[in-house]
């Protein structure tokens, strides 16, 4: 058979190659060599290092560099305060270690205060619980605003449902139902309360505490 | 002196299955509060942590703090022979080189005790961010037992993927890849089987299956399995123990070779 075939070769393999080549190139990292990972024993002694008083400006640099490669966890910091101590070299005569302190300093700020405060982003549920969240807005936004239909008042529903469902630990159980409820029925009637959290008097986030509490407290009654 | 009973035993065989695979050996730190133990495997890449409070135990007695060095195989050996309905209590002396385990049954008529020699174990103690993570990833921990085997069976590592889709767990390998996608699931019976995902921002790493199979050995200790994630930092897999502690398990990631790109 081989006699009648003519064979052309082929171009698609070489791309499976640079796949797999793509997979193959990852490399296992080890704990310590994390950035976020410190050896509590390491920071206490370079800590010590740097408090010493008249060191030589190459031991100070040499400590400062190595502080420098890690960033030490937030209840790390607190309990050595070795951010206090390479504070205090910012004011270091030399200026070489001042500078290189002060970059420190300002690097660690950094990286806190970013992952400070930031915002939940939300993430999609499965179709039964995003029907059941979506009905929950649905009769918010109408208790809220019964003729408009309002961008404004959307989203504020969707706030309020969101923060319900985060404050009953992200489930839809029976506590959240009710919270949900509760709130519906507050907002409905209740003149002041709505015209309140519609100007932002109250902030979503209180208006579902609020009804949260009561919810507890109804509950310890029954018990 | 210290001395810790524990009524029910089989939780420290439990414990004890879920980390022995992993470490060898391991330092327990024994303080008024209670046991812990932080230990790497002889790899480096993976780190147990592994907290008992002394509220668990009844009694519970430690006069001063100490750190008894353990070889987990033997303890393992040795917590063998004690029934599962067995009670447990830990005994070490000030100064001596041993400890003890005496396995009583619930009827009091069998007590069995055995000891064992202690070692010298040199450990740097890690600092790990314990907050503040991008993503954290709650679910059933059945469920993140089957598909880490089910990954494994196709790819040696498994990239994790939070977005605000859910979370997408991948493997890929000779034979293929494969996808196992989890969106959040909050309408649940029991708080245990809920997928919950918070998140800060989007996050993707890789990890070895390898060692999230060791990390599963951990499944029968709870319902549920925490995976927190972040740049930088290490991979959090953190079981419950009830209400008594939780074992922790740290991974790092994979990351691309820099030398060849």
């Amino acid at each position: 058979m081989d006699k009648y075939l003519v064979r052309t070769p082929r171009n698609i393999e070489k791309d499976d190659s640079k796949v797999a080549e793509k997979i193959t190139n990852l490399i296992q990292t080890t704990i310590r060599s994390l950035k976020g990972v410190v050896v509590i024993e390491d920071v206490q002694r370079l800590k010590a290092i740097l408090r010493l008083p008249s060191q030589p400006t190459e031991v100070l640099l040499r400590a400062l560099n190595e502080a420098r490669e890690k960033i030490p966890p937030r209840h790390i910091l607190q309990e050595t305060k070795i951010g206090h101590t390479i504070k205090r070299l910012t004011k270091h005569d030399d200026e070489a270690v001042a500078t290189l302190a002060a970059e420190i300093v300002k690097e660690w700020k950094q990286h806190f205060q970013e992952k400070l405060n930031r915002p939940l982003i939300e993430v999609r549920c499965d179709k039964k619980t995003e029907e059941l969240r979506s009905t929950a807005r649905r009769h918010l936004r109408k208790a809220l605003d019964s003729n408009a239909e309002g961008s404004y008042i959307r989203k504020l529903s969707e706030i309020c449902e969101r923060e319900a469902f985060r404050q009953n630990k992200n489930l839809v159980s029976k506590n959240y139902r009710r919270t949900v409820r509760a709130m519906i029925f507050a907002v409905q009637h209740k003149k002041e309360l709505r015209c309140s959290v519609i100007s932002g008097d109250i902030k979503p986030g209180d208006l579902v505490r609020i009804h949260l509490a009561k919810d507890k407290k109804a509950e310890s009654k029954k018990s | 002196m210290f001395e810790a009973r524990l009524a029910q035993g089989t939780l420290l065989k439990k414990v004890l299955e879920a980390i022995k695979d992993l470490l060898n050996e391991a330092t327990w730190d024994c303080n008024e509060n209670g046991m812990s133990l932080q230990a790497m495997d002889s790899s480096h890449v993976s780190l147990v942590s592994l907290t008992l409070n002394a509220e668990g135990f009844e009694p519970y007695r430690c006069d001063r703090n100490c750190s008894l060095g353990i070889n987990l195989a033997s303890m393992s050996k040795i917590f063998k022979c004690a029934s599962n309905e067995d009670s447990i209590t830990i005994k070490a002396g000030d100064e001596g080189d041993t400890i003890t385990y005496v396995f009583e049954s619930p009827n009091g008529d069998k007590v069995s005790d055995y000891e064992m020699k202690l070692m010298d174990i040199e450990t740097d103690h890690l600092g790990i961010p314990d907050t503040t993570y991008s993503c954290v990833v709650k679910l059933p921990a059945a469920e993140f037992q089957r598909i880490c085997r089910d990954l494994s069976q196709i790819g040696e590592s498994v990239t994790i993927c939070c977005t605000k889709d859910g979370v997408r767990f991948s493997a890929s390998g000779d034979l293929g890849s494969g996808n196992i996608k989890l969106a959040q699931n909050a309408n649940v019976d029991k708080e245990d089987e809920a997928v919950t995902i918070e998140m800060q921002e989007a996050c993707t790493l890789t990890f070895a299956l390898r060692y999230l199979n060791f990390f599963c050995k951990a499944t029968p200790l709870s319902p549920q399995v925490t995976l927190s994630m972040s740049n930088e930092v290490p991979l959090v897999v953190e079981y419950k123990i009830g209400e008594m502690g939780h074992v922790r398990y740290y991974l790092a990631p994979k990351i691309e070779d820099e030398a060849d790109s």
